[in-house]
């Protein structure tokens, strides 16, 4: 397994540079959501000594289209590790322009079985990232059934919804009263989430950071690509000890003890919550009681 | 491109008693879930001998049963989908509606005469998305509900059959792109466990006492049909598989009666004007045309909890009508009284009003007021009335 960070922005590069880190998602300006922005010069410079892929998960309308294609030619020609897409519009324009560059399919929510991972994969999609709102043993067996290189979230804050609306300027017009150009925190009972808002419409994450300390043992003993640790809303206190940690399971597995194992678990929970978000927890989708057709 | 085929009114349908009612007033085609893969899980949905039963009365009007299997596929969904599939096309399905990829490959292959309609689960919002799904062999898209006039006619002109969703609930966010549900109340939305967490009430860090509310108003096209049968939209798509049988028939007969209008001519303001006070009256939001019209804003959405009216206009069902004495028999499902301004709505699209004057009860004897749901009374109507016809407040 590779750790890849997601970081805050290209001034936090260096500090992660300087922990180990040699991987990094950054967006592309106007073509993704929740990631750290940067403009195709900015990634040209950028590939010539870093890893990166490069994030374009948005839902692409038709008049960027043009300037999409333009966009994936330039960026083929560098020396990126791949693009991330959501819109299957790109994956037409890579296959039908026939231009070289890796995929990762990244669907956000959908990326959920093995089927769909190979028949991605055999359309050449070489990567894919996968939903965090399925088990640890559904992304073992995802694993386990596919050729493709999987990316799992191990760290960060979730997203949880894309909105096309601008919610938050949408609910100041309603009050009268004017946005802040921040992120917004919502409650619901005892729960919060994180509310962000750009162009492009608004985002909400869930208010928990993912801990995937204990499923990264698993992952990493079952051969999963990469570990991805999205550390734009935390400190980078709080983003280096993640790393460091997570690097030091990666690197001593076979020597860590089942008690050594506890202990780091216990002291990561202590760090960032312990919230293994839905690695151990099913989600249900039929709700009636006595249902003869539900499903076990 | 089919740019000179009818456009479709298609409707959804919970069960078989909703399908009938939305075929015989006027939908020209229906989509309905079954008990497995389907997004509304909580629906009452269809068994595979149910789904036999609609394919034969769908069939038998010319009308076309859609199928959908759009959830998005965990590994243990895999398995029996095969085996499903092979059912439901026995059964007579003509398309099912996917979202997950991997199933269309695997009905064009096995299933050459069944089409595949992708599911706006999708957020199709580009020609090339749609190009995409067309060289998979996928007949028919359904576009996310975020496009523009414009961008859908952009997608029209790929030659694909284009269905857009006219009517009824929306989502906040893009379809596909919403987990609300998994995490707040463990429910998985994209398996069809949905619990409408958009329409919650947040507290929110600022420094005011309003809810954040994102919830959003209902859709309603009726000002619209002209425009997308003028831009090539293949399909017309009602939203709403749990829908009352009163609702399917108010909003099936209301689209029918514009789209004929729009086909032979006789489009009025007057009679659009009509059509659309009975859908707003049918509906318990407000409504707005969204994106087709505007980059949706502050006005699509609600702001302080939800705005949601009861509404009692429904007030009885035809059960039968004695053509001799002229007494029309109906089960009662909201409070009315000798002096109400009714009408009685017909699958064939007659309406006819009248004050009602004496109620009887089963055994012709005269009762004061109608009072008592599924209460079964009579009342004397000279003019023939059609069966499963309803009876609603009249509409001014």
């Amino acid at each position: 397994m590779k750790f890849i960070i997601i970081p805050k922005d290209i001034k936090d590069l260096d500090l992660y540079k300087n922990k180990g880190a040699d991987t990094f998602i950054f967006g592309l300006e106007d073509y993704c959501i929740n990631y750290p922005s940067l403009s195709l010069e900015k990634i040209k410079e950028l590939s010539q000594d870093t890893n990166i892929f490069v994030a374009m998960n948005k839902n692409i309308f038709n008049s960027e289209l043009e300037d999409v294609k333009d966009k994936l030619v330039e960026l083929s020609k560098l020396p990126i590790l791949g693009v991330l897409y959501y819109d299957l519009g790109i994956l037409n324009i890579v296959k039908n322009y026939d231009i070289s560059i890796d995929l990762v399919w990244h669907q956000t929510h959908m990326v959920t079985n093995y089927n769909t991972c190979n028949y991605y994969y055999d359309k050449g999609v070489k990567y894919g990232y996968l939903a965090n709102e399925i088990t640890l043993e559904e992304i073992l067996d995802i694993n386990q059934r596919t050729s493709m290189n999987l990316m799992v979230q191990v760290f960060g804050y979730p997203i949880m919804s894309h909105s096309r609306r601008s919610l938050l300027s949408n609910y100041f017009k309603s009050i009268d009263k004017n946005k802040e150009n921040r992120i917004y925190h919502l409650k619901e009972k005892e729960e919060q989430y994180l509310l962000k808002e750009n162009k492009d419409g608004a985002s909400i994450l869930f208010g928990k950071l993912i801990n995937g300390t204990r499923p990264l043992f698993d992952m990493i003993q079952n051969n999963i690509s990469y570990g991805v640790l999205d550390v734009q809303e935390v400190d980078f206190k709080i983003g280096e000890k993640v790393y460091d940690q997570f690097s030091y399971i990666l690197n001593h597995i076979s020597d860590i003890t089942s008690e050594e194992k506890e202990q780091i678990i216990l002291d990561m929970n202590q760090l960032i919550g312990d919230s293994t978000n839905f690695f151990y927890k099913k989600t249900v989708y039929k709700v009636k009681k006595g249902d003869s057709n539900e499903k076990k | 491109m089919k740019k000179n085929k009818r456009i479709e009114l298609l409707s959804p349908a919970g069960d078989l008693g909703r399908l009938k009612i939305a075929l015989l007033y006027g939908a020209d085609a229906v989509y309905i879930g079954g008990r497995e893969y389907s997004l509304r899980a909580n629906a009452t949905n269809f068994s595979i001998e149910e789904i036999k039963e609609a394919c034969s009365f769908a069939h038998a009007l010319g009308k076309r049963v859609y199928q959908t299997v759009n959830i998005v596929f965990h590994n243990e969904d895999i398995d029996g989908i095969y085996d499903y599939l092979e059912k439901a096309v026995d059964a007579g399905i003509d398309a099912f509606i996917v979202s997950d990829p991997f199933i269309i490959s695997y009905i064009r292959k096995n299933f050459p005469n069944v089409e595949v309609h992708v599911s706006t689960q999708n957020s199709t919002t580009n020609v090339e998305t749609v190009k995409f799904f067309q060289k998979e062999g996928v007949s028919r898209v359904v576009p996310a509900r975020e496009l523009s006039k414009e961008e859908i006619k952009e997608l029209v002109g790929t030659g694909c059959d284009i269905e857009v969703f006219i009517h009824g609930a929306m989502c906040t966010f893009f379809s596909g792109r919403c987990t609300l549900s998994n995490y707040l109340t463990n429910r998985d939305s994209n398996r069809g466990g949905c619990s409408q967490v958009c329409r919650f009430a947040f507290d929110i860090d600022s420094d005011d006492n309003h809810k954040f509310t994102m919830a959003t108003k209902d859709l309603n096209m009726a000002e619209h049909i002209k425009d997308m049968i003028e831009i090539g939209v293949a399909s017309l798509k009602v939203e709403g598989r749990m829908r009352s049988h009163y609702y399917l028939a108010t909003v099936m007969s209301s689209y029918r009666k514009i789209i004929d209008a729009c086909y032979d001519g006789t489009l009025t303001d007057e009679l659009l004007e009509r059509q659309k006070r009975i859908l707003s009256r049918v509906a318990n939001r407000e409504n707005s045309t969204h994106y087709f019209t505007h980059m949706a804003d502050e006005n699509d959405q609600y702001y302080t909890g939800r705005q949601e009216l009861s509404n009692q206009d429904f007030l009885a069902y035809v059960l039968d009508y004695d053509k001799e004495n002229h007494i029309v028999t109906i089960s009662e499902r909201n409070y009315f009284e000798p002096g109400t301004e009714v009408e009685i709505f017909m699958p064939s699209g007659k309406e006819i009003s009248f004050v009602v004057d004496k109620i009887y009860n089963e055994n012709m004897e005269v009762v004061e007021k109608a009072c008592h749901p599924e209460e079964i009374l009579k009342l004397k109507v000279d003019e023939m009335i059609e069966p499963s016809s309803m009876m609603r407040i009249r509409v001014e």
